[in-house]
This record gives structure tokens, C-alpha cells and sequence, in this order.
């Protein structure tokens, strides 16, 4: 009896991988309940979503033009006037840890600020964060 | 009222072989039942008072919202039974943005795998609440926009819904990580508005769109402004189906209803409830069921009593052997193999004749 269920089961999972594979059949996985709102289409490409602030050490203010790059998730991104920045990676790439690092690209724009280099955690990442970021000193 | 829509598609034509694959498709589907989208009525509170709510709400409800720990534990055996992104939490009211704790439970909810999202009036979504979700990993939005501003306004019964709607969309639409639509419950009022409608939608940026008919449920089984004739149901079809073909805005027709000979031209595919197949609920008191509006009678068990993946896998028989629907109407149907008695929602109870039938030849 087990082993028959067993094949059975095989056989579903078969036939839904067989739909699963054509593109046009593919639209019969993504679907929105009666008054629900849409499903991701296809989960496993399902993003996790990394959010922080940036702001200045010294006077607490939120910093534009910022890059912020993982490179171990190959995503990068800008603040915005807020200082925030949005960027999403698959969750499957998320290693235990994953080094974050600030570049002011802008050139004096908003001021001039050091490049950072900090490490987090999986589990800090999924938490929105604020950095601090140091004003560069032209030595005279 | 006469068909305002003269649609430029004929119907299309039936496609037999691509009806049978569905066919194969959705047996399949409901042998395997994975549940991968689950409701969570999270509040019963709401800020609106419309007219045709079918869950019939209130600003002020006697029935307590629940504790977000109750409804973890709940969905915990789901994180070890299925891998996770796979299944989708629609958190729904109620107005769930009335949930100060809204974004701490969706971040819960990222934590243990699940995706999430809301269903919303918009009234409460500005600029500081949509960074707040959007960080805590919300993944789905759909916003309710009835009509141009003042049938809007009518059938929400407040002067600013439409103006707030509006905003929540436009921040909803900017943010590309978001899956999102709009939907529209069609009534007699906004029915000759669509095509404006359709306009405002696309000059806002607005790519996803969804119709509805109003199901004679709730606050909206004794208003007959809110139901359509049949002919202005087809006139719907028709301007979904030229909407399509122009390819300006996705928009489809929702999973209420089988419709016949627009099958294969109102939606990305096929009718299929899969309410009780891959929809479940945890509703208000706990209760355990699939779509929040369908009728109460088809409860199947409650999280406080019962444990949810158990209920899952050897309850939901009602909704995945549904030859009981063959009755009524539906007992003489052609279509009936293909539509299997129509959404669960437009049952009264079980052994009950359907409540309407969208089937056009």
C-alpha cells in the first residue's frame, strides 16, 4: 500500500513538473484567491528584501547618493533623500554572513564621506538597520 | 441598461485540447492540495462602512482582533511540511492596516518562510507606512478602487477614499519589488465608468487591474443597485477581453466565476476555485476554511481545538470532491466537467443550487 501511494504521489508531482516546464501552462501557477491579492510568480524566485538608513556620524542627517554594495549577493544600490536604501536578493544566496560596503559616489554633492566596510549576519539583514557613515577630512 | 461596450473581439473560439490539459491540470492539482495561499482575517475592525462589504465590518467590532502568536503557532507545522516562498499569507480584515503590529507580524511572518501581503482600502497606506511594510518584507498589495471619485466615494461612503486609494497605488506602483493590483467591484453606478477608469488607472502608472461582480452576500444581498443583469455582465467580458487585446493594462477578470465562451479571453487561464485545493483560512475566531467569504458552513475546524495541517490533509472534502455541486441548474449543464458547479463562495451551504451562473455561449 505504501509503495503505491509512493507512486502515485511521483506520478502527481510528475505531471505537475511537465506543466510547470511549459511556459504557457506556467501562468497556472501564479493566481489570486477570490479578494486576495496576487501570488509571487514562481516562489522559488521569492526575494528577500534588504532596507536600511544611512546617515551622517556627526549631525544624525540621513545621506543621498550613497552606494551600497554585497558583493557576496552581487546587489548594489543608491540612497534615496531619506537615506534609504532598498535591494533584494534570492533568498537561497543568502550566506551566514555578508559584508556590506558604502562608496560616496557622488563627489561632493552631499559632502564628502569615507568609503565603510561592516559584516552582517543573515539574520541581521532581515531586520531594516541604520549605518553611520564618517565626513572625509581633507588634510591641509 | 444596454451594452455600453460594442467589443471589437468576437468571442473566442473554445479551445478543446487546451480545456483537457487544464482538465489534467487541475485533478492533478487537487490530488496533490498543496497549501500554498492561506487568509489570515486578522481584525474584524474596519475604517470604511461600504456598501457592499461582504464580511459585513465595522469601526468598531465586539470580536477582538487576534494575537499574532495565536495564528504562528497555528502555521508553524507549514514551515516543516513545505519549503519556504511557497506559500503566501493574504492578511486580510477588516482593514488590517488597523493593525498597529502589522509589520512586526509580517517580519515574523518572512522570518519562518512565509511570503506575505494585505488586502486594503489604501485609506491608512501613506508614505510612512508603505517604507514600514515594504521593510518588513511585504510581497503583495491589492488596493480597492470602485469607480471615479465619487461613485468611489458613494459605495465606500467616505468623502477622501477615493484621493487615499489613489495614493496608496501610486506608492504601491513605483515600488518594483511589489506584486500588486487594483480591483474593481463593477456595480450599476461605476459600470459606464470602466473605460475612464481604465485611463485614470494607466495615467497613474498603474499596470494590474482585476474586475469583480458584486456577490449577493453580506451588506450586499438586499441591494439591487449593486447587482448586474446578465447583459451587463457580458458587456464586462467584452471590455476586458478589448482591454487585453489593446495590452495598455493587465486586466483580468477574477476567479468568481466560470464564463463560458470568454474562458479563453477575460483571464491568463482558465476558471479554477481553488478554494479548500490550495486556499485555506484562519479566520477571526480561529476557524479553519478557505476563502474568508464563503459561507460559514463550510468550516472544517478551528486552531484552537485542532491542529491545521491535520484539518488540511483529512478534512476540505467537501471542497475537493465536488459532485455534490452537480445539482440545480448545474445537474443539466454541458460545462459542467469544465466549470465543477462554479466558486465555493456562491454556495449557501452544501448540497445548495449555485446562486448565479456566468456561462455565456
Amino acid at each position: 500500500m505504501k509503495l503505491l501511494q509512493t507512486i502515485k504521489e511521483k506520478r502527481q508531482q510528475l505531471i505537475r513538473f511537465l506543466f510547470g516546464s511549459f511556459s504557457a501552462t506556467a501562468l497556472m501557477f501564479a493566481f489570486q484567491a477570490c479578494y486576495g491579492m496576487p501570488k509571487q510568480l514562481p516562489p522559488d524566485e521569492a526575494n528577500i528584501l534588504i532596507t536600511g538608513t544611512i546617515t551622517d556620524m556627526e549631525t544624525g542627517e540621513p545621506i543621498e547618493g550613497l552606494s551600497i554594495t554585497i558583493p557576496e549577493l552581487e546587489v548594489d544600490g543608491t540612497t534615496d533623500s531619506t537615506g534609504t536604501f532598498y535591494l533584494s536578493a534570492d533568498y537561497g544566496e543568502v550566506d551566514k554572513e555578508v559584508t556590506i560596503q558604502i562608496n560616496d559616489i557622488d563627489s561632493t554633492k552631499n559632502g564628502l564621506y569615507e568609503d565603510l566596510d561592516t559584516v552582517f549576519s543573515y539574520d541581521e539583514l532581515l531586520e531594516p538597520f541604520e549605518l553611520q557613515v564618517r565626513q572625509h577630512r581633507v588634510k591641509k | 441598461m444596454n451594452c455600453k461596450y460594442v467589443s471589437i473581439v468576437s468571442k473566442n473560439k473554445r479551445n478543446p485540447f487546451k480545456r483537457f490539459l487544464f482538465r489534467v491540470f487541475r485533478k492533478n492539482e487537487t490530488a496533490i492540495h498543496e497549501l500554498n495561499y492561506l487568509f489570515w482575517e486578522c481584525t474584524w475592525r474596519c475604517n470604511l462602512s461600504c456598501r457592499h462589504c461582504g464580511s459585513d465590518c465595522k469601526a468598531e467590532s465586539c470580536v477582538q482582533d487576534m494575537p499574532f502568536d495565536d495564528f504562528l503557532n497555528a502555521i508553524k507545522p507549514l514551515e516543516k511540511r513545505y519549503p519556504r516562498n511557497t506559500t503566501i499569507i493574504a492578511i486580510t480584515g477588516g482593514e488590517p492596516l488597523l493593525r498597529r503590529d502589522l509589520a512586526d507580524c509580517g517580519r515574523a511572518l518572512r522570518k519562518h518562510g512565509f511570503l506575505w501581503g494585505i488586502v486594503t482600502n489604501g485609506m491608512l497606506y501613506d508614505e510612512a507606512r508603505h517604507k514600514e511594510l515594504v521593510a518588513a518584507g511585504m510581497n503583495s498589495v491589492t488596493v480597492s478602487l470602485d469607480g471615479l471619485e465619487t461613485t468611489h466615494n458613494w459605495l465606500r461612503q467616505h468623502p477622501e477614499s477615493f484621493q487615499r486609494a489613489l495614493r496608496a497605488l501610486k506608492l504601491i506602483a513605483s515600488t518594483p519589488q511589489l506584486n500588486y493590483d487594483v480591483v474593481t467591484c463593477v456595480h450599476q453606478r461605476n459600470l459606464p465608468e470602466l473605460p475612464e477608469l481604465k485611463e485614470t488607472l494607466i495615467a497613474n502608472g498603474i499596470r494590474h487591474w482585476r474586475l469583480f461582480t458584486i456577490a449577493p452576500i453580506g451588506r450586499a444581498a438586499h441591494d439591487n443597485e449593486l447587482q448586474l443583469t446578465r447583459a451587463q455582465v457580458e458587456s464586462i467580458f467584452q471590455f476586458i477581453a478589448d482591454t487585453r487585446r489593446e495590452g495598455r493594462i493587465d486586466l483580468k477578470f477574477s476567479c468568481e466565476a466560470y464564463t463560458g465562451q470568454y474562458e479563453e479571453c477575460v483571464r491568463d487561464s482558465y476558471f479554477f476555485c481553488r478554494a479548500g485545493i490550495n486556499i485555506g483560512s484562519v479566520l477571526i475566531n480561529g476557524d479553519i476554511s478557505a476563502c474568508p467569504n464563503i459561507n460559514r458552513s463550510f468550516v472544517q475546524g478551528n486552531i484552537y481545538q485542532d491542529n491545521l495541517m491535520d484539518v488540511w490533509d483529512n478534512r476540505f472534502q467537501v471542497m475537493r470532491e465536488r459532485n455534490w455541486m452537480k445539482c440545480g441548474p448545474c445537474s443539466r449543464c454541458k460545462d459542467y466537467k469544465q466549470c465543477l458547479g462554479g466558486a465555493m463562495h456562491l454556495r449557501e451551504g452544501k448540497d445548495q443550487n449555485i446562486m448565479r451562473c456566468y456561462k455565456f455561449q
